[in-house]
């Protein structure tokens, strides 16, 4: 199952630490658990904000409300972050959508599955007046000077608005990250799906934190995957990037500490048990 | 050359529905890769720059646009696909790959939202940078969970795994069985500049490499791309529909449609939700017109009589015109700004604003009454200056005064000669679609043909009367050209088998044309032993954009 070559434990090892490092500090490697600022992008067009996120193999959420309520996501009625998994097996559910707000009415909502990443999406924010959601504050207007989203000054329209909320009323954003806390579970095996159409075969792989794996291209030959794909998805820019598995072209992206990535392996999927350190 | 997006109520499951339903004919909402991910490439396929290419789906209207879905180089950034394989090699090393995503950035519409069998069968036309070319269809691959366009190369017999041979960009022609080889079936013969310019063009059906072929990877691996309901007995072949635009010399879109306003404007599109509110989906692409009625039978010869005009400004901009109404006009101020319009009023698309200093102005108007956004302020009473609703709101002796809702321009485009000054190296662009089982594609998938040089009507910088001939150890090239605006100069072009097309001059020979004038060029020599074999002269005209306009190829 492990099969990465020797050379990389102790390359992975700087690496990781970097990256934690990086990451304001937040982020604590020990035995017995860990906790990471993870950076949240809002939700735009497409696939942006479209946050892939790897959720300890042991955590205290449970649920996706528990994920929501304890992580600080909003639960508003209005302002709500919104929660996704793949359920990717041959006859399975495919992408499981709840809302926070959705979440927590219910109780708890959908429950997490161990080895499994989920999608966090986030409103921009919400209107003071609490109404309505907003997707931009008055100064990101002006800096932006876009002239479908606000005037672009005085002397060619109306007064620039306060926000995109109704006037008199300001923005108030979102949170821009989470503190994510969990351990490690080294005896959890992934098992991705048999592949089929659409969804059937997909599988979002939570990166482990304390993974020995950098790249794409580690985690394709840790799984021991011969011949299929691996994939990335960028929240800022919103693309996927979407390399064979294990390939020279998946050596060249990097994991991002705190994100998961999709798997796929036909036909039959393929068992393996992550790589830590 | 080709390289070439919300409504909130306080209801939680509405709200909800807004944030997190893609938008109609938006990217796909999930990842749908395509692209070469049978570590194969295109070659043959020169590619010192960008190598164009035109993306469609079959009986679905996805395509990516402008976007560069093109690798000519392993490291290349920017790419839609997120990176690009390894086997695209470097720069300049005739090696390619396609890398492309319906669902990132750059993609319009999804051609297979459920990821099944037999459903946007898509099509790849290449451009390499000497006008070869490949065309190339594959299915949904199902296993893979993508469009693998090596499911289309020949597989390699000496594979036990049926792994795929390049596909080969060359050569550029017809093959005995009339079908057009190299990706360019849609031939130029002859330009008559008129007036009105007329083009005579020959139309090919093309080869085409499909995984569907009995020799091609897809079928060896039975990969199910090829569906048989859905695919089999399809041949993707000429629609016979010509399409002609204008735009850029540099660049022009490949889709038919673009949104005429907001913030899509130019943008390609499919249908009027992905122009957003107040914008519409409107051609891009005339249908050409022909003396051989329409659809041409393939192979089938043709006088096109070109456009010598097109819209400046407007919601039409650079699109053929023969009036200014044809142009339309766009909101210059104001909170619907960029919104197509076509008249200034308060009761138009533009609406107004608001007037004076009152607690209402500048807001957006649509009527000037107490009634309206606007209301009215007081005029004497108790209260003069405040904003009312009624006179009674002003007090004893005083009345309440509608505020004036002015309204916003709509600034009109106008219809202007393509070889005038409002146009900097315009050209007139021809091209046609494919079909597969009856259906026409929803973009220009045959290479356009480009006629450059300020518009067909208009004299060009491109090379004529091409001749070569052997002098002792030089041989001698004669051309003239009709026009040198916007021209740097010359290259002298030659092709062999081993090589391609190569540069035989040293430096660029220098333009004579005055003030933009054509001029004669005689006795250009060059030595034998650069031509390296090469038996062939091309004039290759450089313009200050840095876009080339290559000459007819005579021989000596």
């Amino acid at each position: 199952m492990n099969r990465m070559k020797s050379w990389h434990m102790p390359l992975a090892v700087v690496f990781m630490a970097a990256t934690i490092l990086l990451a304001g500090g937040f982020a604590v490697a020990s035995n017995m658990g860990f906790k990471l600022n993870k950076g949240l992008v809002k939700t735009g067009d497409g696939q942006i904000g479209r946050n892939w996120t790897s959720i300890p193999y042991n955590s205290p959420y449970g649920t996706f409300g528990g994920l929501c309520t304890q992580t600080g996501l909003p639960t508003g009625p209005i302002n709500t972050a919104g929660i996704t998994r793949l359920d990717g097996t041959p006859g399975g559910r495919g992408f499981v959508f709840q809302t926070c707000n959705a979440a927590v009415g219910a109780g708890c909502g959908e429950p997490l599955v161990a080895g499994e990443g989920v999608q966090i999406q986030v409103p921009f924010g919400l209107c003071s007046g609490g109404g309505q959601l907003c997707a931009y504050t008055s100064a990101q207007c002006i800096a932006v000077g876009n002239p479908t989203k606000c005037c672009t000054g005085a002397g060619t329209g109306p007064t620039c608005p306060a926000s995109s909320c109704p006037a008199g009323q300001t923005c108030a954003v979102n949170l821009s990250s989470i503190i994510i806390v969990g351990s490690h579970n080294p005896s959890l095996q992934i098992t991705t799906p048999h592949t089929g159409a659409g969804q059937v075969g997909n599988y979002w792989f939570a990166v482990p934190y304390h993974t020995t794996a950098v790249t794409l291209n580690d985690v394709c030959v840790q799984a021991g995957m011969v011949s299929g794909l691996a994939e990335r998805l960028d929240p800022i820019t919103g693309n996927f990037t979407t390399p064979l598995c294990p390939s020279t072209q998946a050596q060249s992206i990097n994991l991002v500490l705190g994100e998961h990535i999709r798997l796929r392996h036909p036909p039959n999927g393929v068992s393996f048990t992550p790589a830590h350190f | 050359m080709l390289k070439m997006r919300k409504v909130l109520i306080p209801l939680v499951v509405a709200a909800a529905g807004v944030i997190w339903a893609p938008a109609v004919s938006a990217q796909c909402t999930a990842s749908q890769p395509f692209g070469d991910f049978g570590r194969s490439y295109i070659d043959l396929c020169r590619d010192d720059k960008p190598v164009d290419a035109l993306v469609t789906a079959l009986g679905s209207p996805a395509t990516t646009g402008n976007a560069n879905v093109i690798c000519e180089s392993a490291d290349e950034i920017g790419i839609q696909g997120g990176s690009c394989q390894t086997e695209a090699g470097v720069v300049g090393d005739g090696r390619v790959t396609i890398s492309g995503n319906y669902g990132n950035q750059g993609s319009l519409g999804c051609p297979d939202p459920n990821g099944i069998a037999g459903v946007g069968r898509n099509v790849y036309v290449i451009r390499c940078n000497d006008g070869a070319g490949v065309v190339i269809t594959v299915g949904y691959n199902v296993n893979l969970g993508v469009f693998d366009a090596d499911g289309a190369h020949k597989v390699d017999p000496a594979s036990p795994t049926f792994d795929p041979l390049p596909l080969h960009a060359q050569p550029k022609g017809v093959d005995p069985s009339g079908l057009a080889t190299g990706g360019q079936n849609l031939v130029l013969n002859n330009l008559a500049p008129g007036p009105p310019p007329m083009a005579n063009v020959t139309l090919y059906d093309p080869t085409v490499f499909s995984d569907c072929d009995p020799d091609s990877v897809g079928t060896a691996r039975a990969t199910g791309s090829c569906d048989p309901a859905a695919d089999g007995g399809g041949v993707l072949a000429s629609s016979g529909n010509l399409y002609v635009t204008t735009g850029s010399c540099a660049g022009t879109a490949p889709a038919r449609t673009v949104c005429n306003g907001g913030s899509s404007a130019g943008l390609p599109c499919l249908n009027n939700s992905d122009c957003g509110t107040n914008a519409l989906c409107i051609p891009r692409w005339q249908p050409a017109l022909t003396d051989v009625p329409q659809p041409l039978i393939a192979p089938a010869t043709t006088n096109v009589t070109l456009p010598i005009s097109a819209c400046v400004g407007g919601s039409n901009p650079q699109s053929p015109c023969t009036t200014s109404a044809n142009c339309g006009g766009l909101c210059s101020a104001g909170s619907r700004l960029g919104i197509a319009c076509t008249t200034t009023a308060i009761n138009g698309v533009c609406q107004g604003f608001c007037s004076g200093t009152g607690p209402k102005a500048g807001l957006q108007c649509t009527t000037t009454a107490l009634t309206g956004v606007c209301q009215g302020t007081c005029s004497g009473g108790p209260t003069p200056g405040a904003g009312c609703t009624s006179t009674t709101t002003c007090g004893t002796g005083g009345t309440c005064v509608a505020v004036t809702c002015s309204p916003w321009p709509c600034t009109l485009g106008t219809c202007s000669a393509l070889n005038s000054v409002a146009f900097n190296n315009q050209c007139v662009y021809l091209g046609s679609t494919f079909t597969f089982q009856s259906t026409e594609s929803p973009s220009i998938v045959s290479t356009p043909l480009a006629f450059s040089g300020g518009g067909p009507g208009a004299p060009s910088a491109r090379a004529l009367d091409v001749r070569a001939a052997v002098s002792g150890g030089e041989i001698m090239i004669h051309f003239r050209t009709a026009a040198e605006l916007q021209l740097v100069g010359f290259n002298v072009l030659t092709e062999t088998k081993a090589k391609g097309q190569f540069k035989v001059n040293d430096s660029l020979i220098a333009p004579r044309g005055v003030g933009g004038g054509g001029a004669t060029y005689d006795n250009v020599p060059i030595g034998r032993g650069k031509f390296q074999g090469g038996r062939t002269v091309i004039i290759e005209s450089v313009l200050t954009d840095g876009t080339t306009l290559r000459s007819d190829a005579v021989r000596f």
